[in-house]
């Protein structure tokens, strides 16, 4: 990875985070089947590559999202 | 003859919250005495659904929670309708607030058996801090129907804009998060319409994909293509 992805990288994990932090510890994520603690969202960000990558690009989706929308309402 | 049968089993967390959402539905249907057939807990079960819906060939069908690719589930974990009974579909509606099964089990429906499909391409997520806007997400267009409008496109697109004003509001809110999961549901959505049909698909078989290049999505409503 060379510098500028690192920075683009540290960028979004900084995003992502921001954004879990939203959700509190003790409310619950439900994803289909799947159920877990604010806590544990948190932990699995940490640990799991994929979840993680996944998180960023929500955090990206929905500011996309609300500038195209902001945008075509003007 | 009921117009509305609501399936909602409630057999695990998701389900606590999803059948929840359904009594919002029921609720409202009670208080516009619209008729209907409530199949809530252990009642959510197929051999239930299929006699109501043989017994009432106009009703249309809600289903609140547990879904695949090709199939929707019940309150025993069974499957309530998939591809061996989604002929039950024919000519109805379907709404659907559970993941995945706009994929198969609606593009199936709709393409053989003329079914208006409502229902998710993706998992659904959700978050508990914002159960109250969830809901009204999840509900709004089934809502929409039961208030008279019966033009599923026009629901949708109607959906999509309440959506937006409730992921307005979250982030307002600083549930950033919540906001984020709503906009995924959004856009996972489906309706199966003639307006907005599936995407073309091969069939596995030779004849019917020879009757689909003759006469386009149509053939897949011919029963035995040999």
């Amino acid at each position: 990875m060379n510098e500028r992805e690192k920075k683009l990288a540290e960028a979004a994990i900084k995003a992502a985070k921001e954004m879990l932090q939203s959700l509190p510890d003790d409310a619950e994520y439900v994803h289909g089947r799947e159920v877990l603690t604010g806590k544990e969202v948190k932990q699995k960000f940490e640990i799991d590559d994929e979840f993680a990558a996944k998180t960023a690009e929500q955090i990206l989706k929905l500011k996309l999202d609300t500038l195209i929308r902001k945008k075509k309402d003007r | 003859m009921a117009d509305w049968i609501i399936i909602r089993p409630c057999f695990d967390e998701p389900t606590k919250f999803s059948f929840e959402w359904a009594q919002e539905i029921v609720d409202v249907m009670k208080e516009k005495n619209i008729s209907h057939v409530d199949l809530a807990k252990e009642a959510a079960i197929r051999e239930k659904v299929e006699a109501i819906l043989y017994e009432n060939p106009k009703i249309h069908v809600i289903h609140y929670d547990h879904g695949d690719v090709d199939k929707i589930y019940g309150n025993n974990g069974e499957p309530v309708i998939d591809l061996k009974n989604n002929s039950l579909l024919k000519n109805r509606e379907a709404y659907n607030m559970n993941c995945l099964s706009a994929k198969k089990l609606g593009v199936d429906s709709y393409h053989r058996y003329g079914t208006t499909y409502w229902g998710s391409w993706e998992v659904i997520s959700f978050t508990t801090d914002s159960l109250d806007e969830f809901m009204r997400a999840m509900n709004f267009g089934i809502k929409m129907r039961i208030d008279g409008e019966t033009d599923w496109n026009k629901i949708m697109e109607a959906t999509i804009e309440h959506d937006n004003k409730i992921i307005d509001e979250l982030i307002g809110k600083g549930k950033i998060f919540a906001a984020a999961l709503l906009r995924e549901d959004r856009d996972a959505r489906r309706v199966w319409t003639d307006k907005t049909p599936p995407p073309d698909q091969n069939s596995k078989c030779f004849w019917r994909n020879l009757l689909l290049t003759l006469f386009g999505t149509r053939a897949w409503r011919i029963s035995k293509p040999f």
